[in-house]
């Protein structure tokens, strides 16, 4: 459903009582459209409702659920499990004509932890070739949960769920 | 367990006992309580210089001390981000880092592992039996 | 991600931001704040209202994302919110007599801040246009609002609001009538 910003008369195609509303309507019109434009948002309030918003976001995001992982050296920490999926989430945008949706990093490794598995859902262009485009996506999230994360992924997981179109 | 030890405010040492009443380790240990803190802080300065460390972040506990805190009218206590706590068998140290992304984070993690036992090789915090150090990384960016 | 996400399909927005993408999530932001912050305007007639509103109501989507079972229906589902929340509104308002006022005291200034005035002359029909829709019922203006300004459709409407269309059309048609009685002589 497009909520989109046009404004029409809003009338449905009915029976005959709707063309006397429609008539009632249009006399209406023009204090409705001046009311309308009264209550015009100002960019100045826009910019800051969504500074609060964002801010209260963010607050919420450090409190979310965390990964469990362990260094090589043998050093378990916690994640946020928002930083890991956006580390994949970069690595898979990262690759033409792909975009990253779902993403899910679990631990893995003995001990558990030490490695990771990867699985992820992605949109990709209309006209992409799956196959080699699949071995370009596992070579990018393996480098960057290696270099980024400095844990290896020991599978990597993919599905395309949809085509875009540019 | 509410823990005060992460409040830096360390002008008021009579109202320790207040801070301290409900936690378990016994009222009257006001000395305890500000080494505990001045532990807190030392360990903070050296997990912060840790390259790709951008911040500390409060942590649950630090959020209710603060507001303790100002319940108790204390002022200008910041929360420092790391917290220390002597259980039965050893210490445990709680801290919750937002890093940057200049270096990978098992790197940053076992940089932070060895300056906290450094300082604690170095009598810097007191410390007998277990160290425990539970990391969260809060954010990367 | 960045400021590519402009291109980026509103699904793919969706389940990113219900993982914690708050960078797709801001996007999400971007795209619906100035309309759910439009409507709430035209809903209440109050501009820290409405930004009351607007916040509790993204902040709200953010946390419950997860509720949420078809990504595509998004914009759907962030105005069925913001309209339960400014029909509360409009409730909690309407159940406070004594913060009532006498619709013919009230007069509408340009940037939407209602204030008392005891001068009834200087009305204009839009002040009087303002004041008769606060005697409208708290579901009524919200789905007149929807349809007469924001453009809907009676079938959008109802899934906006999670309704039959036969009770939007009741609303609908018992708000036109005290719209235009209300506004006699006026247009």
């Amino acid at each position: 459903m497009d909520m989109n910003e046009h404004v029409g008369s809003g009338a449905e195609p009915d029976q005959t009582n709707d063309d006397l509303q429609r008539e009632s309507d249009a006399q209406l019109r023009g204090v409705i459209d001046e009311y309308m434009a009264t209550f015009e948002p100002e960019p100045e309030d826009t910019a800051g409702v969504r500074e609060r918003i964002l801010q209260l976001v963010r607050d919420d995001l450090y409190r979310g659920p965390s990964t469990r992982l362990q260094t090589e050296h043998g050093h378990p920490f916690s994640i946020s499990t928002a930083a890991v999926r956006s580390i994949v989430r970069r690595a898979v945008d990262s690759v033409d004509g792909i975009r990253a949706r779902s993403v899910d990093v679990e631990p893995a490794g003995e001990p558990e932890g030490s490695a990771a598995t990867v699985s992820l859902t992605l949109a990709m262009r209309a006209g992409i070739s799956f196959a080699p485009t699949a071995e370009a996506i596992r070579g990018a999230v393996s480098a960057a949960v290696l270099s980024e994360l400095g844990i290896p992924a020991v599978r990597i997981d993919i599905n395309a769920e949809d085509v875009y179109v540019d | 367990m509410l823990r005060m030890c992460t409040l830096t405010d360390r002008g008021e040492a009579k109202d320790l006992n207040l801070v301290n009443s409900g936690n378990g380790s016994g009222i009257g240990s006001g000395s305890g309580v500000r080494s505990e803190v001045a532990e807190s802080e030392r360990l903070a300065t050296s997990v912060t210089s840790v390259p790709g460390v951008r911040s500390l972040a409060p942590g649950l506990r630090d959020l209710v001390a603060t507001a303790t805190a100002r319940v108790l009218r204390r002022v200008g206590g910041e929360p420092v981000g790391v917290d220390v706590a002597r259980g039965n068998d050893g210490v445990k140290v709680r801290i919750d880092a937002h890093l940057d992304r200049t270096r990978s984070v098992a790197e940053v993690v076992d940089e932070i592992f060895s300056v906290v036992e450094a300082d604690i090789a170095r009598g810097a915090v007191e410390a007998s039996g277990r160290l425990d150090i539970d990391l969260r990384v809060v954010s990367r960016g | 991600m960045t400021r590519h996400d402009d291109r980026f399909d509103l699904v793919t927005l969706v389940v990113r931001a219900r993982e914690g993408d708050i960078d797709a999530f801001e996007s999400l932001v971007d795209r619906y704040e100035t309309k759910l912050l439009r409507f709430c305007l035209r809903t209440l007639g109050d501009r820290q209202d409405a930004e009351d509103v607007v916040q509790d109501t993204l902040v709200q989507a953010w946390k419950s994302l997860n509720a949420l079972s078809e990504p595509a229906a998004f914009g759907t589902w962030i105005y069925r919110l913001a309209s339960n929340k400014c029909t509360d509104m409009l409730r909690r308002r309407m159940a406070r007599p004594s913060d009532a006022q006498d619709p013919d005291d009230m007069s509408i200034h340009p940037d939407g801040r209602a204030s008392v005035e005891k001068s009834v002359e200087a009305r204009t029909a839009l002040q009087h246009f303002s004041s008769v829709l606060q005697t409208l019922s708290s579901e009524q203006r919200v789905a007149w609002v929807l349809h007469q300004m924001e453009g809907l459709s009676y079938a959008e409407v109802a899934a906006t609001l999670g309704i039959s269309e036969g009770s939007v059309r009741g609303r609908i048609h018992r708000a036109r009538t005290a719209v235009m009685e209300g506004m006699e002589g006026w247009t």
